[in-house]
């Protein structure tokens, strides 16, 4: 039995011998089938639910397969890369009858200005020296495209990978300024199998380090 | 209340932590809110005697008691997020309990039970008289005098004897006046006394001290 609050030892209402005699007949206590009950009860709702744990493990198994699946799956940019990133009319419509060079990266003129990092991402051609154009010439006529076309074409169709560097989350960013560091970067894109980033990457690369892209391996 | 005056909730709960420093079961309250299990089988340990024989005493049976008694305890656990302690944990234990009670006293009587006001009728069946022990016919005798005591005076005389309830807390527990709840208690005691008085010349003198 708990200690009284605050009525003083005996008020006098109460009386003493009545609480001695009732206390002395008064029943033992709660079955020890209820406390079990209730302690069980107790710590059931401090654990939660029973259904909760199992509900949690499948939706971290279930979260953290689609993690897995996003990362070695097949990407979307590679889905990108198969369909035409062009309305194929646009091409059509110059006749050229050519597939869109999807990576090819967005060409200004020499005249434009160097801007900060941000527009470096977007066009790392701007920056590139003007053997690059050579460069970027001769990687386009690998694919049957002319230098104009790449550049003409590629100026309506902003590639997938190079939109990514243009809000700063390419993934060789800040190995740009070095070009081994950069290398190191696209080899490890590469084994990956980024092969689309790899490829955009070493394109960005041949313009801006010709002589380091002639043998990236 | 203005802007100035709002109290956060952090400082509310310092305030009434502040309002019962001295009650050690508001503090296993909140250990258990908490998440200690531990706690809580501190907190029931030191109230499930007295407050199954509130309820016992209270329903005069013990399928009800038992019923009540789980049911309390329940709305404890149940509760304990939204615990804040306003008073000490056992006004607030009783209250849960004496609130099973009434309502459980109100579905009885919307089914037409009206025995609930009686005595004997729910006084549960202790087995053969003849093979009774002195102490079980006495337990019956105070089960029977309980009984026969007005609810509200029995009530408050459980809240006393097995709540450690002052007359303050019984007042509130049960929804009245500090004066109403005085006097229920004392003719609570008188009539236990005269109960026992009556019962001490067929004991030998046992039953009164």
């Amino acid at each position: 039995m708990t200690e009284r609050g605050g009525d003083g030892p005996t008020p006098d209402f109460a009386d003493d011998t009545v609480s001695r005699r009732y206390r002395d007949l008064a029943d033992d206590g709660s079955p020890g089938r209820l406390d079990r009950q209730i302690r069980t009860e107790a710590r059931g709702a401090v654990r939660g639910p029973a259904w909760q744990r199992p509900l949690a493990v499948a939706a971290t198994l279930a979260l953290a397969a689609a993690i897995v699946l996003e990362v070695t799956g097949p990407r979307h940019d590679a889905a990108r890369e198969e369909a035409p990133a062009v309305a194929p009319a646009t091409i059509g419509d110059r006749g050229r009858g050519l597939p869109a060079p999807e990576l090819t990266p967005e060409v200004e003129p020499e005249s434009a200005p160097a801007a900060g990092n941000v527009s470096r991402f977007a066009s790392p051609a701007a920056l590139a020296p003007p053997s690059g154009v050579a460069r970027k010439s001769e990687m386009a006529h690998d694919e049957g495209v002319s230098a104009e076309e790449s550049v003409s074409v590629g100026a309506e169709t902003p590639a997938p990978y190079e939109a990514r560097g243009a809000n700063g989350s390419s993934p060789c960013a800040s190995e740009r300024d070095s070009p081994a560091a950069w290398l190191e970067c696209i080899e490890k894109l590469a084994a990956a199998g980024d092969d689309m980033a790899a490829s955009a990457e070493r394109r960005a690369l041949a313009e801006r380090y010709p002589e380091a892209a002639a043998s990236p391996d | 209340m203005s802007e100035s005056q709002a109290i956060s909730p952090a400082c509310r709960l310092k305030y009434t932590e502040a309002m019962v420093p001295g009650d050690p079961d508001v503090r296993l309250m909140l250990r258990y809110r908490d998440g200690d299990v531990a706690a809580f089988d501190a907190l029931y340990a030191r109230h499930k005697d007295g407050l199954y024989r509130y309820l016992l005493g209270l329903t005069l049976d013990r399928d009800t008691a038992e019923d009540l008694f789980q049911e309390a305890w329940s709305k404890v656990i149940a509760a304990r997020r939204r615990y804040r302690p306003s008073a000490r944990f056992s006004t607030y234990l009783y209250r849960v309990a004496h609130h099973c009670f009434v309502d459980h006293y109100r579905r009885r009587r919307t089914r037409g039970r009206e025995e609930d006001a009686g005595v004997a009728g729910l006084i549960a069946p202790e087995g053969n008289p003849a093979a009774e022990t002195e102490r079980a016919q006495a337990r019956a005798h105070l089960q029977r005098l309980l009984g026969e005591l007005p609810a509200e005076q029995r009530d408050a005389f459980l809240l006393r004897e097995e709540g450690g309830l002052g007359l303050a807390e019984i007042a509130e527990v049960t929804g009245v006046g500090a004066e109403t709840a005085k006097s229920r208690l004392r003719y609570a005691y008188r009539k236990l006394r005269e109960g026992f008085a009556a019962l001490a010349p067929d004991r030998g003198g046992n039953a009164d001290d």
